[in-house]
């Protein structure tokens, strides 16, 4: 995307096909990015995200050149990009590197996240942090802008050496498990359930505001005003800022959120709302996120004494091997949330509220009109803007370029862009190992087909079944009026989202396998989910009675009466 | 598992003592006591002797008046069916209580009930699964039904004809059954202390799998196969395909079940070098005290090694006898480097 000449009229939307771009074909990956991203994203995020990508594979010796990204229409799509496999260096007999260290890498993965791994993380965030793009003076400016890079690309870098041994950790127990008990991986991840990752714990801190609502008496407050007017009236009453400082705190914790990880998409830092609202439907419910998570540990907990028991008369070696799988698995499992909140969450947020406060700067020097019109630019325009320090006479092009792009993205938002573009895989044989399988059940693989023409099929994400009302949600703002025993239908639900898996009978993604972020909460949650249901958002309408069966990935809808 | 009962009754006889005679025990029972003597870890047990099964047949005559062989179907039957007597019952009570006098993780110790027939010399003929072993039994009656199916299976119709090829009328000499603990094995092995196929006394052949060493006798799994030099080198290490292995029951459930070995464990080998190097050790030391190259079935529990079975290699053209001057080393010319 290079769009840099405003006075051509805009062509927009282009062709999706690249046309010239040679290898395999770009996939879209609507479970992280489904929306039209801005063009600062797509210029500072994006490329840190292809090289962080790039040295995690490598810092395992898989062979990779490298992730590339590119965009089109404002939708990220990306590619992997293996280097061809050397022939005759390594005897067959010989195990396979890339294994070993994958494997000693799950083995050393708690002790180096700990010492490690989260140390510098969250020295890094601290570092975006303290950057102040707003008072900095201009001078400075070019330097903090590459600091920002040098911190994107080191996280995405530390992201990606964290996550393979974590997804293949939970894969490799899978497998373990059927091979032993001839059961399904579902019955391995239940075994897997009840640690307590931040995800769990933003839940727990929303439940303990409820309660601390509860004791303020501020239920009839809560119940009469809707989530966006709920700060302004909390805060005309004594008891009422009482219950704000308590959110204020929490939000500290854990306000560095978006509902998707897009920099125009709000934190609830800047938009209270959405964890207001969350409020409200815990107060309703009267649902208690520690006694609900206690129930689900101790389920596993059978579960897992069960599985202990009949493995008794087995040999100790694999009595061993499955209790360490099990303890890595379950180490993997919570630090896919865990690692999200601390990279993904917290970084984006960051790197956003950093960009907005050079927005609000060039708000003051005339250049935008408001703060988040930074984000349409892209970051060669950003850092040409800061280092000619407010040249009045850019004021009209760059107004011009942010309200075509802002009109661009809207359109874009109505497109429904294609799975695939660019020249279609030949008959390639599919290599098949532990890792692949692992990012297969983390995506969820293609679309599949239903037996009934009444229903729709994906992953079995959650176990149980429930019948509900859907509320189809394409944003976290669409999401909050779901109501107590509705079925959550989305295209994906990161993790800023998990909260409303306490208010839903059941959820419904068009993306994820049974390793993604939403199948691995709802199973915390212990609510019936099934992923990876292509199409689910257009299929099913808001109001409609629809029967999800975690666990065959089956989803019923029922016709209106 | 190191263990010595005093305690002895009209038929039931702990193992290792001396004065325990083949013509009453057979010659399973024979074997192991003898191993036992020579101090060799065998896991702890007795045997039912061969008066108790002949005592139970003097009833059936007295009841039903049929010549022994010539029904010997209804003979199984009867064996099977008719009350034992009070003072077999009570002696099987009180080994079995002393078997299982320490519970381990199962909660009841399982006990290993074979057959040990008189006539099976155990060196001449070979009677492996002619005759009935029940493996992974807890209660009394369990252990009661166990020696009836011992007995009961020298007049199989296998092990009738089998007697008929060899002459007389097809029915066994006496069957005396041995109860013993059952080691939960990790690992089971037969080691040839001479490599039966190429009759090299230089290389010690070792089979070995996860779990009980029924699927090596049966021939279920394809177990790894190592090679031992008389320096004690692993000079072959092939490792094999194990899909299944066989394991004792659940908890609920007593009986050996056959179950899947987990992928990450089927290419993985079984046995260490330090493992490998203490069998062939024993083996080589226990022909040396027999006198014949042998064959040993054993197995692995934690870190303990147990010897299950010692017979001589039945297949060799010429049998060996080996010299009884354990240490004495030959030089191998071969590659001493493990695969």
């Amino acid at each position: 995307m290079t769009v840099t000449d405003v006075s051509v009229e805009t062509t927009f939307p282009e062709e999706w096909d690249p046309g010239d771009v040679e290898g395999r074909p770009f996939s879209y990956d609507p479970m992280h990015a489904p929306n039209p991203i801005s063009p600062l994203q797509a210029s500072v995020d994006l490329p840190a995200l292809s090289y962080g990508w790039t040295e995690g594979f490598r810092s395992f010796g898989i062979p990779v050149r490298g992730f590339e990204i590119l965009v089109r229409n404002y939708y990220q799509y990306s590619r992997s990009l293996m280097k061809p496999p050397s022939k005759g260096l390594t005897a067959p007999e010989e195990p396979d590197p890339v294994q070993v260290n994958l494997e000693r890498a799950i083995r050393e993965l708690p002790e180096n996240w700990y010492a490690t791994f989260l140390p510098e993380i969250q020295r890094q965030v601290a570092q975006l942090t303290s950057i102040d793009l707003e008072h900095a003076s201009f001078a400075e400016l070019p330097a903090l802008l590459d600091q920002i890079d040098e911190i994107a690309r080191a996280l995405w870098k530390l992201h990606f050496h964290v996550v393979q041994p974590m997804l293949l950790a939970v894969q490799l127990f899978d497998e373990l498990y059927v091979d032993l008990f001839e059961g399904t991986a579902a019955d391995a991840r239940e075994l897997v359930t009840g640690t307590v990752s931040e995800s769990i714990n933003a839940g727990f801190g929303l439940s303990d505001l409820a309660a601390r609502a509860r004791e303020l008496h501020l239920e009839s407050i809560f119940e009469s005003t809707p989530p966006e007017c709920l700060a302004e009236t909390l805060g005309a009453s004594p008891a009422g800022k009482q219950f704000l400082a308590d959110l204020d705190r929490y939000l500290e914790d854990f306000g560095y959120r978006q509902d998707l990880y897009e920099m125009t998409s709000s934190t609830w830092i800047e938009e209270p709302a959405i964890p207001l609202a969350y409020v409200q439907s815990y107060l309703q419910s009267g649902y208690d996120a520690r006694v609900e998570q206690a129930n689900i540990s101790r389920m596993a907990a059978a579960k897992l004494d069960e599985a202990r028991a009949t493995l008794a008369t087995y040999p100790q070696l694999v009595r061993d091997q499955f209790e360490d799988m099990l303890q890595s698995a379950r180490f993997g499992a919570f630090l896919q949330e865990e690692h999200n909140f601390h990279i993904d969450q917290r970084y984006a947020a960051r790197l956003r509220l950093a960009y907005l406060g050079l927005g609000r700067r060039l708000v003051t020097h005339g250049l935008l009109e408001a703060p988040d019109d930074i984000l349409m630019l892209e970051a060669d325009e950003v850092r040409e803007l800061a280092e000619v320090a407010g040249l009045a006479d850019q004021r009209d092009r760059i107004r011009a370029l942010v309200q075509r792009r802002r009109k661009e993205m809207a359109i874009a938002a109505t497109l429904t862009p294609p799975p695939m573009i660019g020249t279609p895989d030949g008959d390639m044989p599919t290599p098949d190992n532990p890792m692949l399988r692992a990012m297969h059940n983390f995506f969820g693989g293609p679309p599949q087909q239903a037996v009934q023409p009444d229903q729709l099929k994906g992953n079995p994400g959650s176990r149980g079944t429930a019948t509900g009302v859907a509320r189809v949600a394409r944003t976290l703002a669409e999401a909050r009026s779901l109501q107590l025993g509705e079925v959550l239908v989305a295209v994906t639900t990161m993790p800023p989202w998990t909260p409303l898996f306490a208010v839903a009978a059941a959820i419904v993604t068009e993306t994820g396998g049974a390793l993604s972020h939403c199948a691995i909460v709802a199973r915390e949650y212990g609510v019936p989910a099934v992923v990876g249901v292509h199409g689910a958002t257009n299929a099913i309408h808001t109001g409609q009675i629809i029967t999800v069966d975690g666990e065959t990935g089956v989803v019923t809808l029922h016709p209106d009466d | 598992m190191r263990f010595r009962a005093t305690w002895a009754g009209r038929y039931v006889h702990w193992l290792g003592q001396p004065g325990l005679d083949r013509s009453h025990i057979g010659g399973k029972a024979a074997g192991l006591n003898a191993l036992f003597q020579l101090g060799v870890p065998v896991p702890p047990g007795c045997v039912v002797d061969a008066e108790a099964l002949g005592s139970a047949l003097a009833t059936f005559r007295r009841e039903a008046d049929v010549r022994t062989g010539a029904e010997a179907s209804i003979i199984g039957d009867y064996l099977l069916n008719a009350p034992m007597e009070p003072a077999l019952v009570d002696e099987l009570q009180a080994a079995a209580s002393i078997l299982q006098a320490d519970a381990g993780r199962t909660g009841e110790l399982p006990l290993a009930v074979r057959s040990s027939a008189l006539d099976e010399d155990g060196q001449a003929f070979s009677f492996a699964g002619l005759h009935d072993t029940v493996l992974d039994v807890r209660t009394p009656d369990g252990l009661q039904s166990a020696v009836r199916q011992c007995w009961a299976s020298g007049w199989s119709d296998r092990a009738i004809a089998y007697r008929r090829k060899r002459g007389g009328d097809g029915a066994p000499d006496g069957i005396a059954v041995v109860v013993q603990r059952m080691v939960p094995s990790d690992v089971s092995f037969v080691a040839f202390t001479t490599d039966p196929v190429t009759e090299d006394p230089n290389r010690l052949v070792i089979s070995a799998t996860w779990g009980l060493g029924e699927a090596l006798a049966s021939g279920s799994v394809h177990p790894d196969h190592i090679v031992v030099d008389r320096d004690c080198n692993i000079i072959e290490y092939e490792v094999g395909a194990k899909r299944t292995m066989v394991i004792p029951g659940s908890f609920t459930d007593a009986g050996v079940r056959t179950v899947p070995v987990p992928r990450a464990l089927q290419s993985r080998p079984v046995l260490t070098t330090a493992q490998a190097d203490k069998i062939a050790s024993m083996a080589r030391w226990l022909a040396a005290r027999m006198g014949f190259e042998a064959d040993v079935e054993g197995c692995i529990a934690g870190d303990d090694v147990y010897v299950l079975q010692a017979r001589p290699i039945t297949s060799l053209a010429s049998p060996t006898r080996v010299e009884s001057a354990p240490g004495t080393r030959f030089h191998t010319t071969m590659s001493t480097s493990a695969r």
